[in-house]
């Protein structure tokens, strides 16, 4: 009787485990950490900063929010490791978002970094996704099918329209207007790597007074997202 | 310890390992869909959405709930009535919230596994995100996705509903989506006297078979068989109505091949869907078929469509051949009284 008691505790703890096993893997160590930073006018972006005091126009932030997503490690311009359901959504106003771990394997080398700033077109058309693709984060069309890439909005003093407000929204995955932009980055083989989002690159690149409203895919929307691309950097300054 | 207390003891820590594993393995009730089999496969990828009772229980309520609009007063049912065809009759443009006009007329809901896009103009690719459109239109819903989580939340009815049908409670915009899918993915009309026809278990009257024969011959490329629709987008001569100008599939892709072209509806059930056309500007079936008789010289057609006054009350008959009152009247799809 003792001997089937131990047993049937055994097999009891074992049913513990093994439902508890999914969020076993969940804890994975994470190996490397990516940060980042962004900056207006060289400074730090603080969220509840009204100027840029380096800025010779004022620029007001309202909104920043964009997708980075399908991170890729590269070694020699090969990939050695891609990031599964890789969709991040960064916003300037939430700092817990600015940090993205990647779990890959341990002692993993490589010397790049590659991901898309935006959603790649094959998600665009798969349906309803939940956590930073839930459509509730307020980066998707409702009218016309398709994830934002890069939202950017608020007041610039050349801005010509009510309130110098600008409203940037970037997207479209359909050619020819697909706005999704492919980054790559010579980076340290290192646990900890600290990049740059510099907005005064997108900002300084506006002319006011051709654009400043986009809120749907277009030829223009492609140009603008080419150019937040350039935003993207390794951060030398930490 | 005394061996009564002993298999006391075992016996509470088995039936403690039984109910534990019957709470590890349960799952909801599965729900496959059935349909004809010489129709195609379904568009619908349902390995990321699998349909479970539950699911479609929740969808259906979801459906039918006006505090998906912005001030409660509008469901999608208020567009999509299901003893019409789950479209709007009588309306050649729907009317929302504070009785405001849209610019479209309501699209029947059949069928839509097998759809390759969504709206008129194609603008939605899935299912799942085509809730997205009406709810936020300030002419329709006038809401938002993310407000109507928070509402939902606030209810203990949905709470729960959620948690039968996802496993927890939690609201969020993807689950709120998946599950109005599940709902309308039930939404399949296959029992018009067209297929039992084809099933050989009926068989048609001599006008209701000459109407079929003009309606291959003239109407068949786009309206195609079995679903009666190649879900394509076409320009079907009609004028631009300038109080509206809607051009249609050019909206969305910007190229002017596309200008006024539409997508193909269903004509499944079209005794009931009146009126007829992206904007309704048709109130009858004859007016639609008067239309086609005189603007088509040739567009895609073995020949021009010549009609007799009788051959167009053939081709009527038989297209109220495809009016399926088991759809039309499904306890299952209309308005929960649970």
């Amino acid at each position: 009787m003792k001997k089937l008691n131990k047993i049937i505790i055994f097999l009891l703890i074992s049913c513990v485990v093994l439902s508890q096993k999914h969020s076993f893997c969940q804890d994975k160590k994470e190996s490397i950490r990516l940060s980042f930073r962004i900056t207006l006018g060289g400074d730090t972006y603080e969220p509840n900063q009204l100027n840029s005091s380096k800025e010779i126009n004022t620029t007001h932030i309202e909104t920043c929010q964009f997708y980075l997503s399908n991170f890729v490690l590269l070694k020699s311009g090969l990939a050695v490791w891609r990031e599964e359901n890789s969709h991040h959504l960064l916003n300037a106003h939430a700092n817990e978002s600015l940090s993205i771990a990647l779990n890959c394997p341990r002692r993993m080398q490589f010397d790049g970094i590659q991901f898309l700033l935006g959603i790649d077109s094959l998600t665009n058309v798969s349906g309803a996704y939940g956590g930073d693709l839930d459509p509730t984060n307020g980066m998707y069309w409702a009218w016309n099918s398709g994830y934002i890439n890069f939202k950017l909005e608020g007041k610039h003093n050349d801005c010509p329209a009510q309130n110098n407000q600008f409203q940037f929204h970037l997207g479209g995955y359909l050619p020819p207007y697909s706005a999704e932009q492919e980054i790559i980055l010579e980076v340290k083989n290192s646990k900890k790597i600290d990049l740059l989002v510099d907005l005064s690159n997108f900002i300084n690149a506006v002319d006011w007074s051709h654009v400043h409203s986009i809120m749907s895919p277009s030829e223009e929307a492609q140009r603008l997202s080419s150019i937040a691309a350039s935003m993207f950097s390794i951060d030398v300054k930490k | 310890m005394s061996k009564s207390k002993e298999i006391r003891i075992t016996g509470s820590l088995v039936l403690l390992l039984i109910a534990f594993a019957s709470l590890s393995i349960f799952k909801n009730e599965p729900v496959i869909l059935s349909y004809p089999s010489n129709w195609p496969e379904p568009t619908y990828d349902f390995s990321n959405n699998n349909l479970t009772t539950e699911g479609i229980y929740l969808g259906r309520h979801l459906f039918y709930d006006p505090i998906l609009s912005i001030d409660s007063s509008t469901s999608c049912s208020s567009c999509h009535l299901s003893f019409t065809a789950f479209t709007h009759v009588d309306h050649a443009l729907s009317h929302g919230i504070y009785d405001r006009i849209g610019t479209r007329n309501s699209a029947t809901l059949i069928n839509l596994a097998w759809n390759k896009s969504f709206m008129w103009d194609g603008a939605i690719n899935h299912l799942d995100m085509q809730a997205l459109a009406p709810i936020s239109h300030p002419a329709e819903l006038g809401e938002s996705i993310e407000n109507i989580a928070q509402k939902l939340h606030k209810t203990n009815r949905y709470s729960r509903l959620f948690k039968q049908a996802f496993g927890d409670s939690k609201i969020t915009g993807e689950r709120i989506l998946k599950a109005l899918s599940q709902f309308e993915l039930t939404l399949i009309s296959q029992n018009s006297k067209y297929d039992s026809t084809m099933a050989n278990q009926k068989q048609f009257t001599t006008q209701e078979n000459k109407g079929y024969l003009l309606f291959q011959n003239h109407c068949a490329n786009c309206h195609t068989e079995p679903l009666f629709t190649n879900g394509n987008f076409e320009y079907n001569r009609l004028p631009l109505d300038s109080t509206l100008n809607d051009f249609g599939r050019m909206r969305i892709t910007n190229n002017s091949e596309d200008s006024l072209k539409f997508k193909v509806p269903t004509l499944r059930n079209t005794e009931f869907s009146a009126p007829y056309m992206h904007d309704g500007r048709f109130k009858k079936l004859s007016e639609v078929i008067d239309h086609y008789a005189s603007s088509f010289t040739s567009l895609n057609l073995s020949d021009q469509m010549v009609l007799s006054d009788t051959a167009k009350t053939d081709l009527i008959a038989f297209l109220l051949t495809l009016s399926d009152k088991k759809f039309l009247f499904n306890s299952q799809f209309a308005y929960p009284q649970e």
